[in-house]
């Protein structure tokens, strides 16, 4: 049996924020949503519950989001439109709710992999592009000269542009400015 | 969850695949069987491999914290703090992951999803008073008579005669010429163009195939033929895949130039607002004149006029011939080109505040669907300028 800290802990990190999206979807403001997943990892922490497959975690994790998320709007009335709203514009059915989980899950495959870049390359892309820092602060930080970081981040866009769709790479070089 | 209930992971997976390109047969069919079920998961389908799409919604993804939470959660619930939490958290290792090299890929995939800082903080601001739509497909046929027929008015699979020639929308929606019989004269004149904003195919008797883009016209005789050759006159752009026919060599004439081909695909851009006419050739062989001056180029190579003479380039065809695909490709573009590009597409005018320099440089890849607003807000994402949309007026400023 794998020790329940780990594997909540593991399910925290790489759930919390797919579960947020998925429910500013139906709450309507980002502070809220992060309340609902909170409530729903309180729940289930304290329920000890064990589960018998990934799929089944998910599964469980996306509908007691959903659950959660309409709680909170019928409790909070600051949310009252944002309820009106959503009963409006979506049709409150399981195709819609299968489709609103793969949508978040979709994402979170891809957010998942940024996070997991491999190599040193990939370390200081990631450091350029998702943090923002300039070559002078990743030296530092990696104890690396300025020359090595740059050398280091166009060999990790020359293997990315052999990687991409040459479609795709132009899309990341408008989007990023990268020359 | 019912047994019937289509498996999600599964979905997902299929769509993960079909993003690296790495579905096979099976899968495909697994994944077209998911689409066809619903019109909503066909439009989820297509969201998902939408890249303006997929970025933002990867922004607003990103902006929720785990770890911050996670520690908050840690603080507030979990009392008892036995052997510290590892600093570095090991993730899960992904039911998705597919193999070394298709993890790379798929890695190189999300790096274009990477998020700055600033883009978090400061989302553009598109100030627009009514978005517009893209464009459509649709044209107007105006007959040797005078006569104005709206293309895209007409039914699928209705058609007309006229003096000999029979001309058909098929059930498909393209306008097809056909010869109904030998006699009769097919030398009226006919003339297809489309407005702002929309783009159309048609299929010449010859069978020779053409695309117009927005704000064209193409002027021909019912039969092609002027002095043996088949001619028709281009003002505006257009894509042409020439039929094989050795007797009669085909023409493409425009503001002074022609194009004389033998069964080619090639793709004419003759704008009057744009400083040049620029002949590309894809596939076979063209010969381009003017004034006396003649090219004959070879597929990937174009024929620039430049004032009174002719230059010729090496080119990246799909630069060219994006539009036919559907799509803005607008890599290394001048910025002022790029926005006539959208212009016409999306009837729009471009107003430029004097503080715009000329010389920007755009680069990269949209897709013709999008609304104009969320094309605007993907350049201004670069930070090169700033939009506002007011009715059909684009005011462009720094």
């Amino acid at each position: 049996m794998i020790p329940k800290e780990d594997n909540f802990e593991q399910l925290y990190m790489n759930y919390y924020s797919a579960l947020c999206y998925f429910a500013k979807g139906i709450v309507g403001s980002v502070e809220e949503a992060e309340d609902v997943v909170e409530d729903v990892f309180l729940k289930i922490y304290q329920s000890n519950r064990t589960f018998e497959t990934t799929d089944n975690i998910i599964s469980y994790l996306y509908t007691a989001t959903r659950n959660e998320s309409l709680t909170h709007l019928t409790r909070n009335h600051r949310t009252k439109e944002r309820q009106l709203r959503y009963n409006a514009e979506l049709p409150q059915n399981e195709q819609s709710h299968i489709n609103a989980m793969i949508q978040s899950e979709v994402l979170r495959a891809i957010l998942a992999e940024i996070n997991n870049l491999p190599g040193r390359s990939g370390e200081i892309l990631k450091l350029s592009y998702l943090e923002g820092l300039k070559n002078a602060d990743i030296a530092n930080l990696l104890g690396l000269s300025e020359q090595t970081v740059k050398n280091l981040k166009s060999k990790g866009i020359a293997v990315l542009k052999t990687k991409l769709s040459p479609d795709i790479f132009m899309l990341f070089c408008l989007l990023y400015k990268f020359r | 969850m019912t047994a019937a209930e289509p498996n999600i992971h599964r979905i997902v997976q299929l769509i993960r695949a079909h993003q690296l390109g790495e579905l096979d047969n099976r899968a495909q069919i697994e994944l077209n069987e998911w689409r066809i079920e619903d019109p909503a998961n066909e439009m989820l389908f297509s969201q998902l491999n939408d890249l303006v799409f997929l970025n933002s919604n990867l922004i607003e993804l990103s902006k929720y914290n785990a770890q911050a939470s996670f520690e908050k959660f840690k603080a507030t619930h979990i009392e008892v703090a036995q052997a510290s939490f590892p600093k570095r958290y090991a993730f899960l290792k992904w039911k998705y992951a597919l193999g070394a090299a298709a993890v790379l890929a798929l890695v190189m995939l999300s790096i274009l999803f990477f998020v700055k800082q600033d883009i978090i903080n400061s989302t553009p601001k598109v100030t627009q008073q009514t978005d517009v739509a893209p464009g459509k497909v649709g044209a107007t046929l105006t007959l040797a008579d005078g006569k104005q027929i709206r293309l895209s008015e007409m039914k699928n699979g209705a058609s007309l005669q006229q003096a000999g020639i029979k001309i058909s929308k098929s059930a498909s929606g393209q306008l097809t010429y056909e010869f109904a019989e030998v006699k009769g004269s097919g030398s009226m004149v006919n003339t297809l163009s489309t407005a702002k904003g929309e783009t159309y195919k048609v299929r010449l008797p010859d069978g020779t195939l053409i695309w117009l883009n927005a704000a064209s016209s193409l002027t021909y005789t019912a039969n092609l033929l002027q002095h043996n050759q088949r001619v028709v006159h281009l003002d505006g752009e257009a894509y042409f895949e020439v039929a094989k026919d050795q007797r009669h060599p085909f023409v493409v004439v425009s503001n002074g130039q022609s194009v004389k081909v033998l069964g080619t695909h090639f793709n004419v851009n003759a704008y009057k607002d744009e400083p040049q006419i620029a002949t590309t050739l894809l596939e076979g062989a063209v010969e381009v004149s003017m004034k006396g001056l003649c090219k004959r180029i070879k597929p990937g190579q174009q024929v620039v006029t430049e004032g009174k003479s002719l230059r010729v380039n090496q080119v990246n065809v799909d630069d060219v011939t994006d539009w036919k695909e559907g799509d803005f490709y607008l890599n290394h573009v001048d910025f002022k080109t790029a926005m006539r590009k959208i212009a016409r597409w999306y009837d729009v005018e471009v107003v430029y505040d004097a503080a715009v320099p000329n010389d920007l440089e755009y680069g990269g890849w949209m897709s013709r669907k999008n609304n104009l607003s969320t094309v605007l807000k993907a350049i201004e994402g670069t930070g090169l300028a700033k939009f506002k949309i007011e009715g059909k007026k684009i005011y462009v400023y720094n």
